[in-house]
């Protein structure tokens, strides 16, 4: 691309083009959403083993796993923001997730006695929210959908036994999170988003 | 070469705005309303330019004061931080109304 002039109508191609290339590259290619769907999934289902075996106090184990997800997710976004640079929509997604990841890991480790039964809901209807604002800010409805089933597998959870909690957390995980993400995974290997192969 | 003034239906001349006329510049800017703020491999990954095209251009959009550059480091690596200020999205918003107008 040079500096050499436009007529109307290339200027009106080129700024729709850009405008197009801006919003296409802030897409969410689906890793994190594979990742965190998959480390919930296997947290809750160990969880799940520890409890139907009657090892009541270190169920919550698993969970010190969460605080090493959260660092990795910190360094891949590093990572990332070196190549792309952050916008309103994605800083609004990060601010969400944050506040939201802060509130869960304080409702799990200091607030479960006082929740008791109603943490594992609780969380889920938590997920289902960061869910929800991620999809409709990425006009995703394989997200938005996700996040509606969460929601209501966080209803289904008040109704369930407290020992089955688990289960109910780790399949929604695995299929309204980690399923999404390596739906999302796909379709950003598929997108064609380059300025030059627009061109 | 396009001439960059246009004769409107009833007669009128309209000037197009001459630093935002210019394929790259366009490019930059149009970039940076869609996205608010990019940084300088992100320009020159989604424009196709060379790095020093993308440096001249960058520096009359900024002495315009059509964009803010902030030069910085980002994980020990050199970072160019540019944004669009509110003088340059109202030139962008004045140049794209002139183009409907003529293409109207």
């Amino acid at each position: 691309m040079d500096t050499e002039k436009l007529s109307p109508k290339e200027s009106i191609a080129l700024i729709g083009q850009m405008i197009e290339e801006a919003k296409a590259r802030f897409t969410e290619n689906g890793f994190i959403y594979v990742f965190w769907g998959l480390l919930i999934s296997l947290i809750a289902l160990i969880q799940f083993i520890l409890l139907y075996n009657e090892f009541y106090a270190i169920n919550w184990y698993p969970y010190l796993a969460v605080p090493f997800g959260m660092v990795f997710t910190g360094l891949y976004y590093r990572k990332r923001a070196k190549k792309r640079s952050a916008n309103q929509f994605s800083t609004l997604i990060g601010n969400i997730w944050i506040a939201l990841a802060i509130n869960k890991m304080i409702l799990g480790f200091f607030f479960a006695p006082v929740l008791g039964e109603n943490l594992s809901p609780v969380i889920l209807i938590l997920l289902a929210v960061g869910i929800l604002v991620s999809g409709t800010v990425l006009k995703s409805n394989v997200l938005i959908l996700s996040s509606v089933l969460i929601n209501i597998a966080g209803i289904i959870c008040f109704k369930v036994n407290w020992l089955y909690q688990p289960l109910v957390l780790s399949a929604a995980s695995f299929i309204a999170v980690m399923l999404p993400g390596v739906y999302l995974f796909m379709q950003s290997k598929n997108q064609n988003t380059g300025f030059v192969r627009n061109a | 070469m396009h001439d960059i003034i246009f004769k409107m239906k009833n007669n009128k001349f309209k000037l197009l705005n001459p630093i935002l006329h210019s394929q790259l510049r366009l490019a930059i800017v149009s970039y940076l309303v869609g996205n608010g703020n990019s940084n300088f491999n992100e320009l020159k990954e989604v424009t196709s330019a060379s790095g020093g095209n993308i440096s001249v251009q960058l520096k009359k959009l900024e002495e315009c004061g059509y964009l803010k550059i902030e030069k910085g480091f980002l994980n020990n690596y050199q970072h160019t931080k540019v944004s669009i200020t509110p003088k340059g999205l109202k030139a962008f918003e004045d140049y794209v109304k002139v183009l409907k107008e003529y293409i109207e």
